[in-house]
Formats: structure tokens, C-alpha cells, sequence
């Protein structure tokens, strides 16, 4: 597929369709509420919401081991289990929930390749459906900090004991500070601005119109050009940590870089943190 | 009464919040959103308002926290190939 590095990770609504009945395969929707799941779904397909099962719901964190563990074996998966994850949104909380399951170690995850609206623009067919599900006991394996990168993270990035390099995902108006939050929103973060020496590579960059990645030619020419070549270790990150998910599977799956991780406490976070540097004017490269 | 354009940036708005943004929209008060359009790869809103004048639609962008790139008032306009005051 276009010369991705894991090009099984993508796969396209043809292949999904294919494959609806397969023995091994669970189906996952993620959005941010389920209302467009329940009008219809992907038939077989699980929905998961993203804020209230993939979150924490008390303190700002991911869903808890154990919490994770339940949520994945109401789904009825096993550790063999592929799992395709497709969404609204252009499949940033699918990405989320990729990311998560990565980070709670479930080996084969997917993408499906333009998400939700590409199933609903091909006129594909949906089911109201309640999926037939067997429920499982999934045992969580240890998070991989290895894709995850916390605040302290970034300061030592910023204080020069780290080498990674920073992408912020974010539109230019927001990596400029002129825009905090979505029109009408709260601003959720005390300042604006991005965070210094961070290359601002907007995630909609990485996809075509319709939602789906671009050939990996161009998305080397994308990073490559601001100087995220893979060769130093990647973080990404954005407001709440769902678009810069986006952009690290691009990076890690479809570019093959080898260390990339997700600042999930994103700008809701460092905008929010007494003494955080932050840099509003813009780089030519990431540094 | 005038009708005005305006452009917003999305940020990281959602479907659900795009929805949920065009209900407060529709119950505006003292403006009147006539339409609203949206991309949200290009992460743009782009919104139809009619307005009594500009002072009046800025401010409640203002009051409602709602940023923009530019309003600005249609003069005329073309459906089909004949252009007409608005």
C-alpha cells in the first residue's frame, strides 16, 4: 500500500468489507458519543466512546489497567484478536484508541483507511444491530511508556537531556497562540503559544480530502521538510492528545520511525503549567 | 436586514461539537445565523448571519467566545450569472 514501513496496519473499507465475517476480527467505532454509531454502524461493529471508556473519568489519565482490561473483553477480544478501529471525526479517536491499545500491548490493530465517512460516502451498509459479542477476560500486559510521553518529558527535551524532536499538530492559528480552543469553547488553557522549537506540521497535512493518508512519498517529503526525518526520537502533540495521535501512527506505522511518542497531555496541559516556556513566533524547521 | 459572512478556525472541533455549536447558533439573540458550513480537514466554519450591523454581530462573537478570521458584509451577490445587490 503506497510503500508504507507497516502497511498491514491501514487497511481500506474493500478490505473491511471483505472480511466482515471473519472468526478472529472485531470491529471497533470510536467517537466522541455514540449517537452516530447507534444510528449505524458498520455491521459487527463494537462502539466505544471515547470520553467516557477510554478516558479515566475522575483525574485526567487514560483508562486504568484494569478498566481497560474490562472495556476490551466486553468487546470480547483476546490477545489474537485483529482488531479494526474506524471512526467519525477522520478517525482521530480511532487513532486514540490504536494508540491505547498499543500502549496497553494488544499486538494486531488497524486502521481502517478514511474512517466512518468513507464507509458512508461508498454507501456501504450499516446495521442498528447489536453486535453478537462473547465476552472475554483480556489481561491487560504493562503499558508501553515507550509511545507515551508525559511532561517531564518535554522539559527535558527543553532543557537539552533529550534530543527528541517536537510536532505540533495543531492548526497555525493555534501553534501562533491566536486561537486556544474551538470557537465558542472555554479556552482550557491559560496561554497560548506552542511549545519552544516544536515544528508546526498541522495533522490534516497527512490526508486527503477524504480523510484518507497520503502516499508515503509525500508524507516523507511533509515531515522531511521540516526536518522530522525519524533519525532523532518524535513527539507529538496537540490540545487534548487525539489529533497528535493521528500524526504519531503516521509516523510510526506508515513512516516507520522508530521512536515516536504521544504527548497526550497536549497544550490543555503545558498552556495550563505555571513557568512552561512557550514560543509564539514560528520556525522555519523543527530544531 | 445586512447579511454577513464569517470564518472561523476550528481548532479541534468535533461533529458532536460542531452540533452542538450550530444549536447555540441557532438560538442567537439580537443576530440571526442563517447558515453554517464546515470542514473539518481544512478545520474551517465558514457562517451566514443576518445582523442589524457589524458592531452588533462582533460583539456577540465577543460575548460568546467565538473568535474569527474576518466578517465582512455581502454586498451583492450571483446565483446563476446575474449579480445583484443583497
Amino acid at each position: 500500500m503506497t510503500d508504507y514501513a507497516h502497511p498491514e496496519v491501514l487497511v481500506t473499507t474493500d478490505w473491511v468489507a471483505g472480511h466482515l465475517n471473519d472468526p478472529n476480527l472485531r470491529l471497533i467505532e470510536v467517537d466522541v458519543d455514540t449517537s452516530a454509531y447507534d444510528q449505524g454502524h458498520v455491521p459487527g461493529a463494537v462502539g466505544w466512546n471515547w470520553q467516557t471508556q477510554l478516558q479515566d473519568t475522575v483525574r485526567r489519565d487514560l483508562a486504568d489497567q484494569r478498566s481497560f482490561g474490562q472495556l476490551a473483553g466486553s468487546a470480547g477480544l483476546t490477545p489474537d484478536t485483529t482488531v479494526i478501529l474506524y471512526g467519525d471525526n477522520n478517525n482521530w479517536f480511532a487513532a486514540w484508541g490504536f494508540w491505547q491499545l498499543k500502549y496497553y500491548g494488544h499486538k494486531d490493530v488497524r486502521l481502517m483507511n478514511g474512517g466512518r465517512k468513507k464507509w458512508l460516502e461508498e454507501k456501504r451498509p450499516l446495521s442498528t444491530d447489536a453486535p453478537k459479542v462473547q465476552p472475554t477476560s483480556y489481561t491487560v500486559k504493562s503499558p508501553d511508556t515507550s509511545i507515551r510521553a508525559k511532561r517531564d518529558d518535554i522539559f527535558a527535551v527543553l532543557e537539552k537531556h533529550s534530543p527528541a524532536q517536537l510536532v505540533d499538530v495543531r492548526s497555525a492559528d493555534e501553534f501562533s497562540g491566536k486561537v486556544i480552543a474551538p470557537p465558542g469553547m472555554n479556552e482550557t488553557a491559560q496561554r497560548g503559544g506552542h511549545i519552544p522549537g516544536a515544528a508546526s506540521i498541522p495533522w490534516a497535512q497527512a490526508v486527503a480530502e477524504d480523510g484518507t493518508f497520503k502516499p508515503a512519498d509525500a508524507l516523507r517529503q511533509l515531515y522531511g521538510g521540516k526536518g522530522v526525518t525519524g533519525e532523532q526520537e518524535v513527539i507529538a502533540y496537540c490540545r487534548i492528545g487525539e489529533r497528535s495521535s493521528h500524526t504519531w501512527f503516521v509516523l510510526k506505522y506508515l513512516l516507520g520511525y522508530k521512536n515516536v511518542r504521544n504527548y497526550d497531555g497536549s497544550w490543555t496541559e503545558w498552556g495550563n503549567l505555571v513557568g512552561a516556556p512557550i514560543e509564539k513566533e514560528i520556525a522555519a524547521a523543527a530544531r | 436586514m445586512p447579511r454577513y459572512l464569517s470564518l472561523h478556525t476550528l481548532a479541534c472541533l468535533t461533529r458532536q461539537g460542531a452540533e452542538q455549536l450550530i444549536t447555540r447558533l441557532a438560538a442567537a439573540d439580537g443576530v440571526t445565523m442563517q447558515r453554517a458550513q464546515i470542514n473539518m480537514i481544512e478545520g474551517k466554519m465558514l457562517l451566514e448571519f443576518d445582523s442589524p450591523d457589524r458592531d452588533t454581530l462582533e460583539k456577540w462573537f465577543r460575548d460568546e467566545g467565538f473568535h474569527y478570521d474576518w466578517v465582512f458584509r455581502v454586498e451583492f451577490e450571483a446565483r446563476g450569472s446575474k449579480l445583484e445587490p443583497v
